[in-house]
């Protein structure tokens, strides 16, 4: 197949070929991943732990370098340039605790701003101004956002880490488990905060989970992921006992546990 | 009574025991090498001055060899020299009507006896001599001294930092730009650290000359090789996470060091400086027995000559300043850290 013409509008804004991943010594992470992910797409990636959720959203931000395998965003291929078209959330937050929640959601605009501006910690106005709105946006207050991270709740410091993301303006929001240690209603209000910015800006957004009930609520649409290998593609109505069996419950008799009955 | 279910396998098993005889074979041996090592460094001959010293301090013995030794410096010591008196003609541009602050000129008459040339017989003439006497003036001297003395750590300190800091990236296994540069950066560092201050200072003083350079610079090495190491561990074992998050976002090595890393280790770094303002501080009195400057030459100096009032006014400046930094130090800990 080749590239479509550069005039069609719609790359998709994550396109995977044949990504595979495996540690030095451990297992094979991720084993030849072919995935699109349309623009404007909600996609949860749903998985046991162990599955290689984190590693396919680190392999996309070159955290991890991979094997062998194709990842194109927006249709150009990754460089430590188009890095900025990508918005990350994790699951710890990667928050600095010592720095404001401005401070912070500030620095996710750091391979935009000059280098004497970081040293100093002064950054353009445009993009102060812009973090203060994109505070505003997720919920937080001008007291929060001249607080340390280190005193702010769970719910309030993933709301910082997604103003970080969105502040390159990214056409595309990877998220790893970004509700993993949160209560429910919480993850709820995240995810529900999550979908409504991605939609606002038409990004598409890549989100591990290994909540049903939230993979349920807010996906376009679901892949399962086990042992490295996409075992399910589809629209969440599609997501039936059968499927959820073979994404979670084939995990008991995976290879590993079977190896240890052996 | 019911007892706990037995279970006739673990009846069998043996505990791992804490001591063994492998335990009595290492003490027997720390026993022989301490034994060995104490007949070296005349154990026996301490023993026996201390104990003399402990007889005859008791009236029990007429002399001890400690006693004689100490007895006439300490005699010496006291009282401590506070004025300084010296002689006027000594003294350049002495002018007698703008005499320093508390001070007064002192005329004594001493007979001198000289050669009558022409009658080739001696005879005694009275002749004034006057002196400067400052009342409080060699303690204030001392106080300089030991002013110049923390100056030459607070720079030492300060230059170490400057240093230590784009040292520690180098050093930084996690940051370091290449191998090389980061064997390299950890070698000098190492040799840095392996260099006592008193044996730079030693060779520092012939290249600089006595007084403070040699000092400051002598301080500064031996302080970028304990900082620049600390700082490095710091950078090493700080939190991954905001640092991949910033990669994640496209941020450069710079830039995740000042965002992620920096106000992480921060609180430690200030530790760590303080720590070595007040090592530097105690090690600069001591450098200047080589000839590096400050209240240490000056001791030198006085102890070389014998004038044990004045090492007395030295030591007890130290002491006091020492403990009051302490104080200090401790309150400030206290209060930031
Ligand atoms: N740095 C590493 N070195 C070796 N093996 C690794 C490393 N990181 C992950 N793995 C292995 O790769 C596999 C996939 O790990 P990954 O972290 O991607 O799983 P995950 O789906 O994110 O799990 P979780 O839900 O617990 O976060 C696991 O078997 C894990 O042990
Ligand atoms: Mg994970």
């Amino acid at each position: 197949m080749t590239d479509p013409l550069a005039s069609a509008p719609a790359a998709p804004a994550l396109d995977l070929k044949g990504l595979t991943k495996s540690y030095r010594n451990g297992p094979t992470a991720l084993d030849h991943i072919s995935l699109t992910v349309d623009q404007g797409c909600f996609c949860v990636v749903l998985g046991s732990s162990g599955s290689g959720k984190s590693t396919l959203l680190k392999c996309i931000t070159g955290l991890v370098t991979p094997c062998s395998g194709e990842i194109r965003v927006n249709g150009t291929p990754m460089t430590r340039k188009t890095l900025r078209t990508i918005g990350m959330v994790h699951q710890d937050f990667g928050l600095t605790e010592r720095l404001t929640s401005a401070q912070n959601v500030m620095a996710g605009a750091a391979s935009i701003t000059p280098s004497w501006r970081i040293m100093l910690q002064a950054y353009p106005l445009p993009v102060q101004r812009k973090a203060c709105q994109l505070l505003a946006r997720v919920g937080l207050t001008e007291a929060h956002a001249n607080r340390r991270v280190k005193a702010l709740s769970g719910g309030q410091k993933q709301r910082v880490g997604i103003a970080r993301a969105l502040i390159t303006d990214p056409s595309l929001i990877l998220a790893d488990e970004p509700v993993a240690s949160l209560d429910p209603r919480t993850s709820a209000e995240i995810m529900q905060l999550l979908k409504d910015a991605a939609r606002e800006r038409n990004a598409a957004v890549l989100c591990s989970l290994h909540q049903i009930d939230l993979a349920r609520a807010f996906a376009d649409r679901i892949i399962g992921l086990q042992g490295g290998h996409i075992i399910f593609d589809g629209p969440p109505e599609e997501l039936d006992h059968a499927a959820l069996s073979t994404i979670f419950k084939a995990d008991e008799t995976g290879p590993r546990l079977k190896f240890a009955v052996a | 009574m019911t007892d706990i279910p037995t279970s006739s396998a673990a009846q069998a098993w043996r505990l791992k025991q804490p001591y063994g005889w492998r335990t009595l074979l290492v003490l027997a041996a720390l026993f022989v090498f301490a034994a060995v090592s104490a007949e070296r460094m005349q154990f026996d001959r301490m023993l026996n001055q201390i104990g003399d010293f402990a007889f005859a301090s008791v009236g029990l013995k007429e002399d001890s060899q400690i006693g004689r030794g100490m007895g006439g410096v300490f005699q010496d010591m006291f009282p401590i020299a506070i004025a300084e008196r010296r002689p006027v003609e000594l003294i350049e541009h002495f002018d007698e009507t703008n005499l320093p602050l508390f001070s007064h000129v002192e005329t004594v008459r001493v007979d001198q006896s000289s050669l009558d040339p022409d009658t080739l017989q001696m005879n005694t003439i009275t002749v004034e001599k006057a002196y400067l006497v400052e009342p409080v003036g060699y303690l204030v001297y001392v106080l300089g001294k030991m002013v110049e003395t923390i100056e030459i750590a607070a720079w030492a300190s300060l230059i170490a930092i400057l240093f230590s800091l784009p040292l520690a990236w180098l050093c930084a296994g996690n940051y370091s730009p290449h191998p090389i540069v980061y064997g390299a950066a950890r070698s000098l560092v190492s040799f840095f650290r392996a260099v006592p201050e008193l044996i730079s200072a030693l060779f520092l003083v012939l290249a600089f000359g006595f007084g403070p350079i040699a000092g400051i610079l002598a301080l500064t090495l031996h302080s970028i090789g304990f900082l620049a190491k600390f700082y490095a561990e710091d950078i090493e074992s700080a939190d991954t996470g905001p640092q991949e998050a910033l990669k994640a976002a496209g941020a450069n090595d710079f830039t995740i060091l000042r965002l992620a890393v920096l106000p992480q280790v921060l609180p430690s770094y200030t530790g760590l400086s303080f720590y070595i303002l007040d090592r530097n501080i105690r090690m600069a009195t001591v450098i200047g027995l080589v000839g590096a400057g400050g209240i240490g030459q000056e001791l030198k100096g006085r102890f070389d000559m014998f004038q044990y009032d004045r090492v007395g006014t030295i030591l007890l400046v130290i002491f006091l300043t020492v403990m009051a930094l302490d104080l200090i130090s401790a309150r400030f800990r206290r209060d930031i850290v």
